[in-house]
């Protein structure tokens, strides 16, 4: 019983997911800036990798990157590429930081979104492709850096409270919120 | 001991009957005015009239008052109600208007194409928020192809990259991977323009020999096979002479609003990029 309601909150966290990628761009043009970025995927890599392991933080990672090459005009395997590497420098961090705490989750997050973003415009740049930002872009960039770093917490709070809540035995709820 | 009593309470209602029988007898219809009497008992009781009275007309007041409150916080809801409603339908209606408007102009511009064409609509954008793609809501089995070109009525907007049984992907001109022939309307010079982050394009290949001066027309050349010749592209907005470099720097602004952008024409012609 306790593995259906894990299955369900991956699926959960796959639509989750899926609903950010297609909302992401007619939210960035509402907010009139398409450098404000907070990364949701990254933090949901990032708490699969936690709770779920690296199998599925992977196919997550590789399924949600390819759902984004799909609807972006980037080159194909862009973001599928990306985000792998965004999971690898979390698995790798998680060694040093504790990913339980959130402090951990804010300094992990928040350099695996360095990492993605540095690595974003290294591949832009080996491709071909230019880079030209403005000062204000510098600035959105940090912002957005800050914003999904801080949202971590936020995030992983949220879910496994909706992991408690679908988690139907006492014995069940108690075995998570002790995991916790 | 009790008829005494008796009599001495019936001695004293008695009197009282009288004096009032007597007061009513000596009044008359010419003698209306108060008496030193009248007067002195008016003194002193009025101000406790007048006390009560107000006290009265203020509990009265209150009481209407809060309901007549009630009443117009009542109407004024209501009100608010229509005027939510109307301004909804107000928005409405200028929603109707600004899309028969633009589809007025779509319509206008399809007719000035040789080619069938189709019109899709916007239905999500790029999620990167770094290249500049859209997807619209017509594929293959309308018709649509890869590298058909897309426009609406203010000029060129992209052409298709990728195609489903109902959806299409559309790269736009201000993405950095999208290059088109251009023709510089009045001087004739042939170059290239290139998407350049955020929504602008640079003109590239235009020698320094050229006439290139700042509001320039820049058309599709027809070359390259994928957008029919004549197609606004934009305006030139600056043209810079760099010491050193082979050609000019020109920028330009697109004719077509990338932010507001909603329905699409695909010209339904075959690609000969390709062929």
């Amino acid at each position: 019983m306790g593995e259906k309601r894990n299955i369900l909150l991956y699926i959960i966290t796959w639509i989750a997911g899926l609903f950010f990628i297609l909302l992401k761009g007619r939210w960035l043009e509402g907010l009139g800036s398409t450098m404000l970025d907070l990364d949701l995927i990254l933090i949901l890599i990032a708490y699969l990798y936690l709770r779920r392991g690296g199998v599925a933080a992977g196919c997550f990672a590789f399924g949600q990157g390819f759902v984004m090459d799909t609807f972006s005009g980037g080159f194909k395997g862009l973001f599928v590429f990306l985000y792998l590497i965004s999971l690898a420098c979390i698995a790798l961090l998680s060694r040093f930081l504790h990913l339980d705490n959130p402090r951990g989750q804010v300094f992990v997050v928040g350099a695996a979104w360095l990492v993605e973003k540095v690595l974003f415009g290294a591949m832009l740049l080996t491709l071909g492709s230019q880079l030209v930002l403005e000062g204000k872009d510098i600035w959105l960039l940090i912002l957005s850096l800050v914003v999904s770093a801080m949202a971590a917490p936020v995030c992983f709070s949220f879910l496994d409270r909706l992991k408690v809540a679908v988690s139907d035995s006492n014995h069940e709820r108690k075995i998570v919120l002790e995991q916790h | 001991m009790r008829d005494a009593t008796f009599f001495r309470k019936a001695w004293i209602w008695a009197l009282f009957c009288i004096i009032a029988l007597l007061l009513l007898s000596s009044a008359s219809e010419t003698q209306r005015q108060w008496n030193p009497l009248d007067r002195f008992l008016v003194e002193i009781t009025s101000p406790i009239q007048k006390l009560f009275t107000r006290a009265v007309d203020a509990i009265e007041n209150f009481w209407l008052d809060y309901f007549y409150l009630v009443d117009v916080r009542r109407e004024n809801k209501e009100l608010k109600k229509q005027v939510n409603q109307l301004m909804m339908q107000n928005t409405r209606y200028h929603e109707l208007l600004s899309t028969y408007k633009r589809l007025q102009a779509l319509l206008n511009f399809k007719q000035t194409f040789e080619e069938p064409v189709i019109a899709a609509q916007v239905i999500g954008r790029d999620p990167s928020g770094w290249f500049r793609s859209v997807i619209i809501d017509k594929g293959k089995e309308d018709g649509i192809q890869v590298d058909m070109p897309v426009v609406n009525a203010l000029g060129v907007v992209g052409r298709v990259v990728g195609v489903s049984a109902h959806y299409s992907k559309v790269l736009l001109i201000i993405d950095q991977n999208s290059s088109v022939d251009c023709l510089l309307q009045r001087s004739r010079d042939r170059g290239m323009v290139k998407g350049l982050f955020p929504e602008r394009c640079k003109v590239a290949y235009i020698v320094k020999s050229s006439d290139v001066i700042i509001g320039d027309q820049v058309v599709t050349s027809g070359l390259g096979g994928v957008f029919p010749k004549g197609l606004p592209l934009g305006r030139v907005i600056k043209v810079e002479d760099s010491p050193g470099e082979l050609f000019k720097d020109i920028d330009m602004k697109p004719a077509v609003n990338f932010s507001k952008l909603e329905e699409v024409l695909v010209i339904l012609k075959k690609s000969l990029a390709f062929d």
